[in-house]
């Protein structure tokens, strides 16, 4: 039996029973509680209740009062100061105990704080367009919420079936996916999550993400729930990018462009498959940390591309640099690296993403325009000379001989000055050859430099030379002194290092300062990758201010001395760099002067 | 204008000497000559004219390429020197060079006269002589 005398004041809701007149007949305490009645209103209309009540319940009790009920959704009703709150009703009319018109039974409930996080979130599902369904598979009923409908370009009050809905999603991939889906979730009650192409019912086609959950009961699915989102802009501009990538990889591809992806925070460095070529690397010797790529640097470039990474996580948006790197197979490989910086808001370096790719053969190439440049530098050096040769010296000797022909053949000049001319003529024949001998010289230098190179002791070579000079040192009173070290060795050409040393010797006697002891001093500094060898005198000196641009120029002199014949240093000067060294002169008029020659020492892996 | 009695060599080629004098000699037999190696000599041997209250040359043949100091180099002491009456000096340029720019800068120097190749010949010489005089 029922026990139906239980009083109504302690109903667990809020309810009053109303009259036909919707006058309080009685009510629960909760009800009490919510509107703050006490039990004088009893008796007085419910119409009078000073709470502000939404039009809808107003409206459904006086349907009541037409034997009506109803069972509302919850409803919002804004106050004048802003404020929402939400009520939800169940109103049933009696009459003798049963349904009528006599009384009414009201279960008015507010629900303010359910709703609001309710509306909070169906906000947020509005924002995110993000409907929701439900399929009853037991009443074989389908719920679409009005963002559903919204997605799908149906009006609100469109009722959809599940053939129609599974009929929305574009004919091929994505129907056949989701009828698969659908048809696994209702036999094994898998859930599914994808995104597929919709057509609504305006005919526009747009990328939802579908999720569905169905509900098993005793392996069997009574129900599946799902959500639906739009995702159109977001999946269009992900395939767009998805494009570009894939263009940009075929691009990449075909052009052998590695492309990396440096996440700074955790220390991930991704690469693609073009940057294990680039690097010469196997991909599964690579571990994808930073530290690996540093490892691969060539050693001479780890120093400053560390400083240089450094500086422009520090302050720059892009990368751009050249280093090598020693592969896989020690071969040393120059690279391009080009990328840039992505920073968080306040700045920070979050990630790094560029790419790679080989320019060796490009700074091959580079360095050998340089040597072919330098090699034209030189030839066209050597032509100048060669030009200078024939249109000074050549020319004055060809000048020289023409004058004095022209003068022997005629008739007007003495015996005694024919004479004295056909000396001339001789020294002028003598010199043009000379300067044939000479030319011939400048020319052989460069070619002859390249294949005979060997490895020279600088000490033996200077002894040796001095011994051929000792009369001469001896006849001018010269006090020679030699600070070689026994084991100094040179890769040059032996008759080049030996002319250069005699060279430079004998111009030392011949411009010695009279008014004093001539000293003469060789002496050699042997530094990491050269030798360098000084040889000092006391003599007149060269005014290097006036003469220095010239001093190792063909044909120059800068005393008068009657055998100054100006070729020595510029021969000199070629001889020596042709074998890869240089020759500079500090000097001092009064005081002396002191060439320096540098040359190569051979390679320690020679020894 | 006198006639040219003195004529100053400044060459380091004794060939260039030699056939220069007796050139000199079968225009004009009177005429007087000096001798300079080069530049630095000429410059001194001007001085040391003036110092002697000597006359100067009224000519002078000027080679270009000369140890210790050169022809370019002269001309350009020459501004500077204090030598009265050096604008009177006419100077000829006599190089072996056939190199354009040489010529051209030689002519580029209002002192320089004119820019004679080598070798000279008697005819040009006489042509020289009788011009300037």
């Amino acid at each position: 039996m029922v026990n139906t005398t239980i009083p109504l004041y302690d109903a667990p809701c809020a309810v009053a029973i109303l009259d036909h007149d919707l006058n309080f007949m009685t009510f629960s305490r909760m009800l009490a509680e919510s509107f703050d009645l006490d039990e004088r209103v009893a008796g007085t209309s419910f119409l009078k209740l000073s709470d502000k009540l939404p039009n809808e319940l107003y409206l459904d009790l006086h349907l009541a009062k037409e034997g009506i009920s109803k069972n509302s959704e919850p409803v919002k009703i804004l106050h004048p100061d802003g404020q929402a709150d939400w009520y939800q009703w169940k109103i049933t009319p009696w009459q003798n105990g049963k349904e009528g018109k006599e009384m009414i039974m009201l279960i008015l409930e507010k629900v303010t704080r359910r709703m609001q996080g309710e509306d909070l979130h169906l906000r947020a599902q509005r924002m995110a367009r993000v409907g929701s369904w439900i399929v009853d598979l037991v009443k074989n009923t389908i719920y679409w919420s009005s963002i559903t409908k919204e997605i799908h370009e149906v009006p609100q009050d469109f009722v959809p079936d599940l053939e129609t809905g599974i009929s929305f999603y574009k004919e091929g991939v994505s129907r056949d996916t989701i009828t698969r889906l659908v048809s696994d979730a209702i036999e094994n009650g898998t859930p599914w999550d994808v995104e597929l192409i919709l057509v609504t019912q305006k005919g526009r086609e747009i990328w939802v993400r579908a999720i569905g959950e169905p509900e098993m009961v005793n392996g069997k699915c009574v129900r599946i729930s799902g959500t639906f989102q739009d995702i159109d802009t977001r999946k269009r501009a992900e395939l767009e990018a998805e494009k570009i990538k894939e263009r940009l990889e075929i691009a990449a591809d075909a052009a052998n462009v590695g492309i990396w992806d440096f996440d700074i925070v955790n220390n991930v460095l991704e690469w693609d498959d073009n940057m294990y070529k680039v690097y010469g690397v196997p991909k599964d010797k690579f571990k994808g940390v930073f530290e690996t790529w540093e490892a691969l640097i060539h050693p001479e470039d780890k120093e400053w591309t560390s400083t240089y990474l450094e500086e422009t996580l520090a302050k720059r948006d892009r990368l751009e640099m050249n280093f090598r790197i020693l592969s896989h197979a020690m071969e040393i490989r120059w690279i391009r690296g080009e990328g840039a910086v992505i920073r968080d808001k306040d700045g920070n370096p979050i990630r790094m993403i560029g790419a790679n790719w080989d320019i060796t053969a490009q700074k091959n190439a580079e360095a050998e325009m340089q040597t072919l440049l330098n090699t034209t530098t030189y030839q066209n050096e050597s032509l100048m000379n060669f030009a200078h040769i024939v249109s000074h010296n050549m020319r004055s000797h060809g000048s020289n001989l023409s004058m004095l022909t022209d003068i022997l053949l005629e008739d007007r000049i003495t015996e005694e000055e024919k004479k004295n001319a056909l000396q001339m003529l001789k020294k002028a024949a003598n010199g043009l050859n000379d300067t044939i001998a000479h030319l011939n010289e400048v020319v052989q230098i460069k070619t002859e430099a390249e294949q005979k190179m060997t490895r020279i002791n600088l000490h033996e070579v200077v002894h040796k030379v001095s011994h051929t000079l000792e009369a001469l040192f001896e006849a001018n009173e010269v006090a020679l002194n030699i600070e070689i070290p026994s084991d100094c060795l040179v890769m040059g050409v032996m008759a080049y290092v030996e002319s250069a040393v005699l060279n430079l010797m004998t111009n030392a006697v011949k411009y010695r300062d009279h008014g004093r002891s001539s000293q003469i001093t060789a002496r050699a500094e042997c530094r990491e990758k050269r030798v360098v060898l000084h040889i000092e005198d006391n003599g007149l000196g060269i005014d290097l201010k006036k003469h220095g641009e010239k001093l190792f120029g063909m044909y120059k002199t800068f005393h008068e001395h009657p055998e100054s014949r100006g070729i020595g240093l510029f021969i000199t000067r070629n001889q020596i760099e042709s074998m890869g060294g240089t020759i500079v002169v500090s000097s001092t008029p009064g005081e002396g002067s002191i060439f320096s020659i540098t040359l190569k020492r051979p390679l320690p892996a020679h020894e | 204008m006198s006639k040219i009695r003195i004529a100053g060599i400044v060459d380091d080629d004794p060939i260039v000497i030699f056939g220069m004098k007796l050139m000199l000699k079968q225009v004009d037999a009177e005429l007087q000559t000096h001798v300079w190696n080069n530049g630095q000599e000429a410059l001194e041997g001007l001085m040391d004219l003036v110092h002697k209250e000597e006359p100067l040359p009224d000519i002078l043949f000027l080679d270009l390429t000369m140890p210790v100091m050169d022809g370019w180099d002269f001309l350009e002491a020459l501004k500077k020197a204090p030598i009265p009456g050096k604008e009177l000096v006419k100077i000829f340029v006599l190089s072996s060079s056939i190199n354009p720019v040489d010529k051209e800068r030689a002519l580029n120097k209002k002192e320089v006269q004119d820019f004679i190749s080598k070798p000279i010949k008697e005819e040009r010489l006489k042509e020289i002589l009788s011009l300037a005089s």
